[in-house]
């Protein structure tokens, strides 16, 4: 969740870096456990990033794209060193592949809104971690880009995305975000993003190979990263477990915690059941079951 | 930036108390900092090889189960692994209608002695029947428990309507020493007719009631203290503590696992807003270990 239209702030990731080396350098006057704990904690965050080179490298086309909002979550923004967007990354890249996609990657100053629109239009898949909300006067469905922005990133809203694509339904779409899964409230008539998608919000579709997921609420970015690491173990455990089976199989996982004043969130999703995810639909569904 | 708060006291409790919990588990291994649990881009149980009299046996128990479920099961498949993310040895099976579709699985928990998760994959989204209301659900969600031989937690369940798996969704919220476990919980999905559609029993082991926990007010000492050494979060506002069982998490200490084995201990659980002129806003929540003031985890809201 965040604020809607403030001014933007965008860190540099150079002072982000500097940041980080400054602190080394108070470590150094705390005792050795601390400093050993904060050195091992850099070491990890460098591995994040560099597994997160080694997954994006390979990709060969664009045929999907996986997108996670770093900034926003950790370093300069709110003074943590949430990895969790990273973690997301890379599960849903190593997913993607699971289901025959080539993935590729954008995360910091790479997921802008023009690169989202660019592509929108021939993801077979797509991943978003990163806020969103109902935004603007229409409370219109959209996600906060990353781009290097702290807060009043763009926002890419359902109508965006709809306008951007032709009438062919993506096949697996994840909005790993606030409020995203939810239907518009009634009487607004606003395009959800999963219709944005070309994926009608209910659960029997049998028309198409086509599968939505997103989050109802404000759920704990830790609850998503525990069902989201579910729902892909069982993707990748098993030949064709099907999306909507690998769904049920995490949410039986995950006892969602309720953020203080809040509803308590929940993961959602519209389209085929039957579904497995397989990039390659043609002939229909050959590895449905 | 930040400075981490980790105290000596309870990184000992940590591995005195680890220590005896992993010895009394031997099949757990700690990862490499010494938290054990599940990290991204593992697998998430490693495999063990089950004789065919073992194997036949979890098949039976899991088909047995399924019965009582009142899911018709044609044949099954069945492996065993341990866990990370709980530590414990699951045998999982899947279970095949007659018609070679796959229309259930089972994970049974052996250390634990009964269902892990139970899900039936419903053929039928969007099916009617009989509806049962969220009055009548806590009952047959209790029937449900009675029929998988599982205990009815001796506190009040919640019930809503689950969009997500489109049923009705009974849960006992786990509560341990008066304290809530909101990770924690038995839970039974019905769809509408009243049939199950899945089940569960999170319930993780749990390090002992501190016997003198800091109290609020030095938790948040501690949180702000936390807080206060970096420039953005000095300027949170801080909620009012709440005790909660919490395992540790890599919100703030990216070498531990994404999902840990370790035991749920004792935390103070402190909301955080940091709401700026400049637009910067970010809510969560801090962990802060009853027993000494560390901070084990937390999150941020999505």
């Amino acid at each position: 969740v965040d604020d809607e239209g403030a001014e933007p702030w965008k860190i540099d990731h150079g002072d982000h870096r500097e940041q980080v080396h400054s602190e080394v350098k108070v470590g150094v006057t705390m005792h050795t456990q601390s400093l050993s704990f904060r050195l091992q904690r850099i070491a990890l965050m460098a591995l994040f990033s560099t597994s997160i080179f080694l997954a994006t490298a390979p990709a060969t086309n664009a045929t999907s794209s996986v997108y996670s909002n770093i900034t926003a979550f950790a370093g300069s923004c709110d003074g943590t060193y949430d990895t969790y967007s990273s973690q997301l990354y890379n599960l849903t890249i190593s997913g993607f592949r699971k289901l025959g996609y080539s993935p590729s990657g954008y995360t910091g100053t790479s997921f802008t809104k023009s690169k989202v629109l660019d592509s929108v239009d021939t993801d077979k898949a797509f991943y978003v971690h990163s806020h969103g909300d109902y935004y603007g006067s229409n409370d219109t469905q959209g996600f906060r880009v990353d781009a290097g922005y702290c807060s009043g990133a763009p926002i890419v809203y359902s109508t965006d995305v709809d306008s951007h694509r032709g009438s062919t339904p993506a096949q697996v779409v994840i909005l790993s975000t606030c409020y995203l899964g939810e239907n518009p409230p009634s009487g607004t008539n606003q395009l959800s993003m999963a219709e944005a998608f070309g994926i009608p919000q209910v659960q029997d579709l049998v028309t198409e190979w086509a599968w939505y997921m997103g989050y109802k609420k404000e759920p704990y970015t830790s609850d998503e990263l525990e069902f989201e690491s579910y729902f892909w173990n069982k993707i990748q455990g098993y030949a064709y477990y099907g999306l909507t089976n690998a769904f049920q199989a995490a949410r039986a996982h995950i006892s969602f915690s309720t953020p203080p004043g809040m509803s308590t969130p929940s993961p959602m999703w519209y389209g085929n059941p039957n579904y497995t995810g397989w990039y390659d639909t043609s002939g229909g569904c050959p590895n449905c079951e | 930036m930040k400075r981490m708060r980790l105290s000596g006291v309870a990184t000992a409790l940590l591995l005195v108390a680890g220590g005896a919990w992993l010895t009394s588990h031997s099949h757990a291994s700690a990862g490499s900092n010494g938290v054990p649990g599940w990290r991204v881009g593992e697998a998430m149980s490693n495999p063990i090889a089950l004789s065919k009299t073992q194997s036949d046996s979890a098949s039976e128990r899991a088909t047995s189960l399924l019965k009582a479920a009142g899911v018709a099961v044609a044949r099954t498949e069945t492996s065993r692994g341990l866990d990370k993310t709980i530590g414990h040895v699951i045998d999982t099976t899947i279970a095949f209608d007659a018609n070679g579709k796959r229309v259930a699985e089972v994970e049974y928990d052996n250390d634990a002695g009964r269902i892990w998760t139970l899900t039936r994959f419903t053929q039928d989204w969007g099916a009617q029947g009989s509806p049962i209301d969220a009055v009548a659900a806590p009952a047959a969600a209790s029937n449900v428990l009675n029929a998988l031989g599982l205990t009815r937690p001796q506190v009040s369940p919640t019930i809503s309507w689950d969009n997500g798996t489109g049923s009705w969704l009974v849960v006992w919220p786990r509560v341990v020493a008066g304290i809530p476990a909101p990770g924690d919980a038995t839970s039974v999905w019905l769809d509408t007719t009243g049939r199950l559609r899945a089940a569960s029993v999170l319930e993780r082991p749990t390090f002992l009631v501190p016997e003198s926990p800091i109290s609020a007010d030095a938790a948040l000492s501690f949180a702000r203290e936390f807080m206060d050494g970096d420039p953005v979060a000095a300027q949170a506002t801080l909620g009012t503590p709440h005790l909660e069982w919490r395992r540790p998490n890599n919100f703030l200490t990216p070498s531990n696992p994404a999902i840990a084995s370790t035991p749920l201990q004792v935390v103070w659980a402190v909301g955080y807003e940091i709401s700026l002129p400049d637009g910067r806003h970010s809510r969560g929540v801090l962990w802060v270990d009853a027993t000494d003031g560390g901070l084990i985890g937390g999150s941020d809201v999505g």
